[in-house]
């Protein structure tokens, strides 16, 4: 199979996903209970508002007709509005721009230094196998691996802030935000990503380490790894042309897996940094029972999460070229 | 030609490191540069919430975070001053008497033919007070606002100032600073005295740019917000001392905060005198998640003040007293908001799957009164910061508080309450150690429940008060002591208020604040309230009653009657158990302002003061604390820069060192 029958194969089974993900979507919120308008609006419910808020949000119409509408705003990116979780009564469209910007830069960042790190930690450990390094390396990420999240973060939070005083407490940016200009903008967030990034991501790297390690301790076990020291080739060409590229297959598919469920947020360190992102509003409109927003969050997670399995495969056929045959 | 690409990615990487490593020395840099190169000082002083406000809209916000945000821009005819008395606001001063009167029925005045002494009402407006986007405020805008709160096609969608307009018929305007209030019964259509009516809390909003709008757009879609075409750069419009900024929809969408700044020209200063000018220019209201993270904000001078949960409370108590921590002020007291927490019994009988009727006879709601150890809840749970509850109005509402007398109380007391329930039918049959109803139990009898139905209730409680998930935890083992089962639930607030506004629980806790006139809480339980207000559904022809009569009745003393025989009804009836009512736990920093006050004495400047006008936002000075306006971080970046240069070399030093011992290759992993 040459490399466009497998692209286009992969993106046919991805729509079909999305369509299957939409459609569950919107019938699962359809058979949650509860009165939609008693949600909306917990008082003062004459028939003529209840008829209004029915029409307003296409309740009066056959099951049929809401799925072609729920298609349409999908498509058209209209999620519809709040209407329980603070600020209540406002496009979610609009309400998701804040929280999706502040996770996509604390989980990406933390993601792509965890991932670096990991395999970089991993790939010391399996090299240096049974030595110091490799016990401490694994130590390491065994202890990072273990321990609560909210707990390493608080940690951090009082020591690097409580006490030394470096580092702001939390929250995505400085409550003189608005008034900076683009240079200032960009500093204070940056400021303010650096605790949270660095827990997510030594959270985070551990389990990159102990994946990377094991795969590459197992690929240098193999007979291609005699064969290429026989031929003279060096250690480090033996171990980045042949040893990375193989134990590399599982920590891709983790990283691509990690990237989607980026979007979906920390709840965790989001709350002890009280940086108001994605996991933060999932736990708050879950609490909530805001359902036009958590159906907004999980079609954006389903399909990040789609889109990362996605570039997995397009990173597999460059890595392993079996996979298109 | 890959090997200088990836040495280029390495020293780009080490750089990268440096850089972060440096932004905390550039920090520090820039807080002594800023200091001296500031050119636009602006005093600021920033108040943490645990809440986020809920919504723009004075029409459709819930929570005390939102009620406060309104206080601040908004205005009302009267307000509370520092000893919790009514003061005027936007009815002329300087006493209360020159602005509010009722209009007398005796004089031949012909708007007052046949009408009860008390059901007009005239209030003269100051002509100082204008609204933030310039215009003039008049009689016509109280008009307005008395419009859409009580005219009859509007009064049940507009729900969340009806204490005050149930009575309300219709507001006249006189002449441009002179309106009445016209008070009617709403049932019979006849003129009604209303003694509440010195007191109206609610909020005026423009008329000039809402009354093209919909009512019910309103009271229920509108966002509180104007949009840019209907106000330029003016997105909150109202008479208050404070006035959002043009970024005030974004940063409330953002959630973190919320910025205000100074009304310059806010009347006061005019109407009352140059007491009256606020001494600084923002408010920020800091909203957090958790709090721990407001307790280090504090300490850490990010927030000025702010209230805490009990348990933080107590920890910072305990730092200020040990010495931990310098320079801030603890302050607990009875909540002038009137404060209380109480279980909540569901008294619709159809509540719906998974709740369970039977807590609609009364018999039950006393046992568990009985079985409720309301001192040890004060004591574990609130830590001490509250006092045991008994009936609906608190005793920092002392003359209008009725407290039961001993034959009256429901002691705490678990043999007396498990007697109550077996002497009524209500027997462990099976030997689980929960109760089941019997044919000769009343809420059998009643047709409530079917037989052997156990006394399983679910109990809803908040997330964002951790101590109720605590009591509900603890009533849990304690009411299990009489055989019956309660089962959590903890939600946040907006989704307990669904339920409890849809009358689709068994039990809840949660709380109602009040203010210092009996009416607002009183209405709230009565029948009339149902639909609205009312979250329990609670109805009581004698309770109702009661109630109407200490709404007409103008003679104070006799007025209090009525009053306390509703309490007595109410406590009787135990729709609600009135489990605390608690203190306010504020802390705030000495070193950033003064002018706090003696919030013993003078109760009604506590931030708690949400009745719009506090009076403490006229006696705040800041003393050193500033912020900047704009800032470019040069310094920053240069000092960022020179350390990330330092560390790049080092490290190339370190490497290149490092290369050279590289003679004798290490032993390969791969074996010899």
């Amino acid at each position: 199979m040459d490399m466009r029958s497998y692209m286009t194969r992969k993106l046919i089974y991805v729509l079909i996903t999305l369509f299957a993900i939409i459609a569950f979507n919107f019938f699962l919120f359809r058979v949650m209970p509860g009165d939609p308008v008693r949600i909306l609006v917990p008082k003062g419910v004459t028939p003529e508002v209840r008829e209004m808020i029915m029409a307003k949000f296409y309740l009066d119409h056959p099951l049929w007709e809401q799925f072609i509408h729920y298609l349409v705003q999908v498509f058209t990116l209209d999620f519809g509005f709040t209407v329980s979780v603070p600020p209540k009564g406002v496009p979610i469209t609009d309400m998701l721009g804040p929280p999706i910007m502040n996770t996509v830069l604390l989980l990406g960042f933390g993601t792509i230094l965890a991932t670096w790190w990991g395999i970089w930690l991993g790939r010391a450990a399996a090299w240096r196998r049974g030595k110091l390094a490799d016990t401490v390396g694994m130590a390491f990420s065994l202890t990072f691996y273990s321990m609560p999240t909210f707990l390493f973060a608080l940690i951090m939070v009082m020591v690097f802030f409580g006490q030394l005083h470096w580092f702001p407490r939390g929250d995505p940016y400085s409550m003189n935000y608005q008034n900076e200009d683009l240079l200032g903008k960009i500093w204070d967030r940056a400021y303010h990503l650096i605790l949270p990034v660095l827990a997510y991501t030594i959270e985070m790297m551990a389990q990159f380490a102990l994946i990377m390690r094991s795969s590459l301790t197992d690929v240098l076990t193999e007979d291609y790894i005699v064969t290429a020291r026989a031929k003279g080739l060096s250690d480090k060409q033996i171990l980045k042309t042949h040893a990375m590229r193989n134990a590399m297959l599982p920590v891709v598919t983790v990283t691509a897996i990690s990237f989607g469920w980026a979007i979906g947020g920390d709840i965790m360190v989001e709350m002890v940094f009280n940086y108001k992102g994605i996991g933060l509003l999932t736990w708050d409109a879950v609490l909530a029972r805001d359902f036009p927003v958590l159906q907004a969050l999980f079609l954006i997670m389903a399909v990040a999460v789609l889109i990362g399995n996605f570039i997995a495969d397009i990173v597999y056929m460059y890595l392993d070229p079996r996979v298109h045959i | 030609m890959r090997k200088g690409i990836n040495r280029f990615l390495f020293v780009g990487l080490i750089a990268l490191c440096a850089s972060v490593l440096a932004v905390p020395i550039g920090g520090v840099t820039s807080i002594v540069t800023q200091a001296s190169a500031a050119t636009t000082p602006v005093s600021t002083l920033t108040i943490g919430y645990m809440q986020s406000i809920d919504s723009l809209n004075p029409y459709v916000g819930l929570n005390d975070a939102s009620y406060v945000f309104y206080g601040m821009v908004y205005d009302a005819l009267d307000v509370i001053d520092n000893q919790m008395n009514a003061t005027p606001d936007l009815v002329k001063g300087p006493t209360l008497a020159d602005g509010v009167w009722a209009v007398p029925n005796n004089t031949g005045d012909p708007d007052m033919v046949g009408m009860p002494y008390g059901s007009v009402w005239q209030y003269n407006l100051t002509h100082d007070a204008y609204w933030s986007d310039g215009e003039p405020f008049t009689a016509d805008d109280v008009v307005w606002n008395i419009w859409l709160n009580a005219a009859p096609t509007h009064y049940k969608t507009m729900w969340a100032y009806q204490p005050y307009s149930y009575y309300m018929e219709q507001a006249k305007k006189i002449d441009d600073y002179t309106v009445r209030i016209y008070f009617w019964d709403r049932a019979t259509g006849e003129p009604k005295a209303a003694a509440y009516a010195y007191l109206l809390s609610i909020p005026m909003l423009p008329a000039h740019l809402l009354q093209n709008k919909d009512y019910s757009d309103i009271g229920m879609n509108w966002t509180g917000v104007f949009t840019q075409d209907e106000s330029p750069n003016m997105p909150i419009v109202g008479t208050g001392p404070w006035m959002g900024t043009p970024s005030l929809y974004s940063e409330w969408m953002a959630g973190d905060h919320i910025t205000l700044v100074k009304n310059p020209n806010y009347f006061w200063k005019v109407d009352k005198g140059l007491n009256y000018t606020i001494k600084f220019d923002r408010i920020v209201m800091k909203f957090f998640a958790d709090p721990t993270s407001m307790v280090l904000a504090l300490e850490n001078k990010e927030i000025d003040v702010a209230e805490f949960p009990p348990t933080a409370y107590q920890a910072i108590k305990n730092d200020v007293k040990d010495g931990k921590v310098q320079n801030i002020t603890t302050f607990d007291g009875p909540k002038i908001t009137q404060w209380w927490t109480e279980i909540d019994f569901c008294m619709n009988p159809n509540s719906g799957v998974g709740t369970n009727p039977s807590r609609l006879d009364p018999v039950i709601r006393q046992a568990l009164q009985m079985a409720t150890n309301k001192q040890y809840i004060v004591d574990n749970q609130y830590l001490g910061f509250a006092d045991p509850g008994t009936t609906i109005i608190p005793p920092i509402n002392s003359y209008w508080h009725y407290q039961p007398n001993a034959t009256e109380m429901f002691n705490y007391n678990l043999t007396a309450a498990a007697n109550l329930l077996t002497a009524n039918g209500y027997v462990d049959i099976d030997g689980d150690g929960i109760r089941e109803c019997t044919i000769s139990s009343p809420a059998v009898e009643r047709g409530l429940v079917p037989e052997k139905t156990k006394l399983i209730y679910n109990m809803e409680v908040r997330k964002e008060y951790p101590e109720e998930k605590l009591i509900a935890q603890y009533l849990q083992q304690e009411w299990a002591k009489i055989g019956v089962q309660l089962n959590i639930q903890v939600y946040e607030e907006v989704k307990l208020a669904t339920d409890a506004y849809s009358y689709k629980y068994d039990t809840l806790i949660w709380y109602w604040s009040a203010d210092v006139d009996p009416n607002y809480q009183l209405f709230v339980l009565s029948t009339q309230a149902i639909g609205g207000w009312s979250d329990n559904m609670y109805s009581n022809p004698l309770y109702d009653r009661n109630y109407s009569l200490s709404v007409s009745e103008m003679d104070k003393a006799q007025r209090r009657v009525y009053v306390d025989n509703c309490q007595k009804i109410f406590y009787d009836d135990s729709a609600y158990i009135v489990l605390a009512y608690a203190h306010q736990t504020y802390a705030w920093r000495n070193d950033t302002f003064t002018g706090w006050g003696n919030w013993t004495t003078d109760p009604g400047r506590s931030l708690d003061n949400f009745w719009m006008g506090n009076p403490i936002w006229f006696d705040l000075e800041p003393i050193t604390k500033t912020t900047h306006t704009t800032s470019t971080p040069w310094t920053l970046i240069a000092g960022g820069a020179i350390v990330a240069a330092v560390v790049v070399v080092a490290v190339v030093f370190l490497v290149m060192r490092g290369r050279k011992k590289e003679g004798s290759l290490k032993k390969s992993p791969l074996g010899e």
